[in-house]
């Protein structure tokens, strides 16, 4: 799982051209539509509920709130939401 | 990422439900210690359910102690878990692998041979024809010859059928047959022509009924054997051969006499039942009753046994086994002396009967005389006459002139 994320941020960093971002674990939060949130370089899950869940990252927490929300996959670096996403902001 | 990727299907995975106080410190811990964790579902305040691989949940314990979560396994997925249970199950899973077996090894044989559509030809003459050719109810489907072959070596060996039909219909053979049509007896009377009536026997005329045709005899007229009694043709009597032929339509019935010789035995030997009767069953398969020596001993001397044939049946197919009721009746052989008189009247019965199913159905005996008899070495020798109508009209067909 690792391995995948390792590539991710690579083949991400090639990508974009923006490899400092990588270099200072600043978050890349990925909406697919309004069911999915892809959070790369998170620093682990401050409160879940299935109404809001809240992602501590470098310097603020990442809100995303909905209906039904569920961590879909929880990796040391990455994680996805799934549900009926409402709303996604960063916040202190 | 898919959700549940084939690594995790084989390795096996498990949803569990984690409680405590500090859940999302579990989680974080977990997923610094490198956990997989997939699914994460709130359920209530302080309860999350959650899916984990087999391996992780093993070192689950330190860190549920950590954050005081209790962590509790509500169900198992994946190729280990089935192949356990299907351990646990082994003789369900032997069960359904032999009920397939079962079916495949019964569906390979042939379990009936059914004939339709034959009237004439009997049902036996073709099943042994089939036989002939190793089509048979038990035999080995792989065995049996082609439905072309078969339709043409049945049509080859009943000539009498004007089309076979052989197909397999699962595990039963079924054979059509369409029959030519025969040409009817009755027809063949009526195709021949216009007829005239001449004389079976030298008799008495004794009642004419005619429909059709010029009657050349009267009632109480003596003819000779092969006269011509009724002619088929109308007109000029004189001139027979250039009447309008219209051939004849009727009945003559004519006396007749005749002379039986009959011999009747005086000691008749006659097979009597004595009632006593005892039934033994024997079990039977592909038609070979298995005879148990000692389990139905026989009591009676003498005796006749009937056998019922009792096939299990399975829905509409019969089974190639079953059992057989066989009953066995004790007889013995009772010797019964007769007078003269009894002979006399038993000789005279027999003779009766020959005669009736000799002269056909129309006959009628009028009278019936006991000309002469003797006795000699315990037999009557008797001699009787007989006075019988009969339809004496033989139809012939009329020649005409070219």
């Amino acid at each position: 799982m690792r391995k995948i994320g390792d590539h991710l941020k690579k083949t991400a960093s090639n990508w974009l051209d923006i490899p400092q971002d990588v270099a200072t674990n600043v978050p890349r939060v990925m909406i697919t539509g309004s069911h999915r949130v892809h959070v790369v370089n998170h620093l682990g899950v401050v409160r879940f509920r299935d109404t809001e869940i809240r992602i501590k990252t470098v310097k603020e927490t990442l809100f995303i709130t909905g209906k039904g929300l569920t961590i879909q996959a929880i990796h040391s670096e990455e994680l996805w939401v799934e549900g009926e996403i409402a709303e996604v902001k960063f916040g202190e | 990422m898919r959700q549940r990727n084939w690594s995790q299907r084989i390795k096996g995975h498990l949803t569990v439900d984690v409680k405590g106080p500090n859940i999302t410190a579990f989680i974080n811990r977990a997923t610094e210690e490198r956990f997989s964790l997939s699914q994460i579902q709130w359920i209530g305040d302080e309860h999350v359910r959650l899916v984990m691989s087999v391996e992780d949940y093993f070192r689950v314990k330190p860190l549920a102690r950590e954050t005081r979560s209790k962590v509790r396994i509500i169900s198992k997925q994946g190729l280990p878990f089935f192949l356990l249970r299907l351990q646990r199950r082994k003789f369900f899973a032997i069960g359904i692998l032999l009920f397939f077996l079962l079916i495949f090894v019964l569906t390979s044989f042939v379990w009936s041979v059914d004939v339709e559509g034959n009237e004439r030809v009997p049902t036996r003459e073709i099943l042994q024809l089939l036989k002939n050719q190793g089509v048979y109810a038990g035999q080995f489907k792989g065995r049996i010859p082609s439905d072309e072959k078969m339709q043409i070596y049945l049509q080859d060996k009943l000539p009498q059928l004007s089309w076979v039909g052989f197909r397999m219909e699962g595990t039963r053979i079924v054979v059509t047959v369409v029959e030519k049509k025969g040409v009817d007896n009755k027809e063949v009377e009526e195709d021949k022509g216009p007829v005239q009536f001449v004389a079976k026997k030298d008799a008495l005329i004794y009642d004419m009924k005619i429909l059709r045709g010029r009657p050349l005899v009267e009632v109480n007229d003596v003819i000779k054997k092969g006269q011509l009694l009724v002619s088929g043709r109308y007109g000029n009597p004189e001139t027979p051969e250039k009447g309008k032929v219209v051939g004849v339509k009727g009945s003559v019935l004519g006396r007749v006499w005749y002379e039986s010789d009959v011999v009747v035995p005086l000691t008749l030997k006659r097979k009597v039942y004595t009632g006593a009767r005892d039934e033994a069953y024997y079990p039977y398969v592909a038609s070979r009753a298995i005879r148990i020596p000692f389990l139905y001993p026989v009591d009676f001397t003498q005796y006749e046994t009937i056998s019922h044939i009792r096939s299990l049946h399975l829905g509409k197919w019969r089974l190639p086994f079953g059992w057989v009721t066989e009953e066995r009746m004790e007889m013995e052989w009772v010797k019964q002396k007769l007078n003269e008189k009894e002979a006399l009247r038993l000789g005279k019965e027999r003779a009766r009967v020959e005669l009736l199913s000799e002269s056909g159905q129309q006959a009628r005996i009028l009278g019936e005389k006991v000309l002469h008899h003797h006795v000699d070495s315990g037999k009557v020798y008797m001699k009787i006459h007989f006075d019988v109508v009969e339809n004496i009209a033989v139809p012939q067909p009329i020649l005409q002139g070219d």
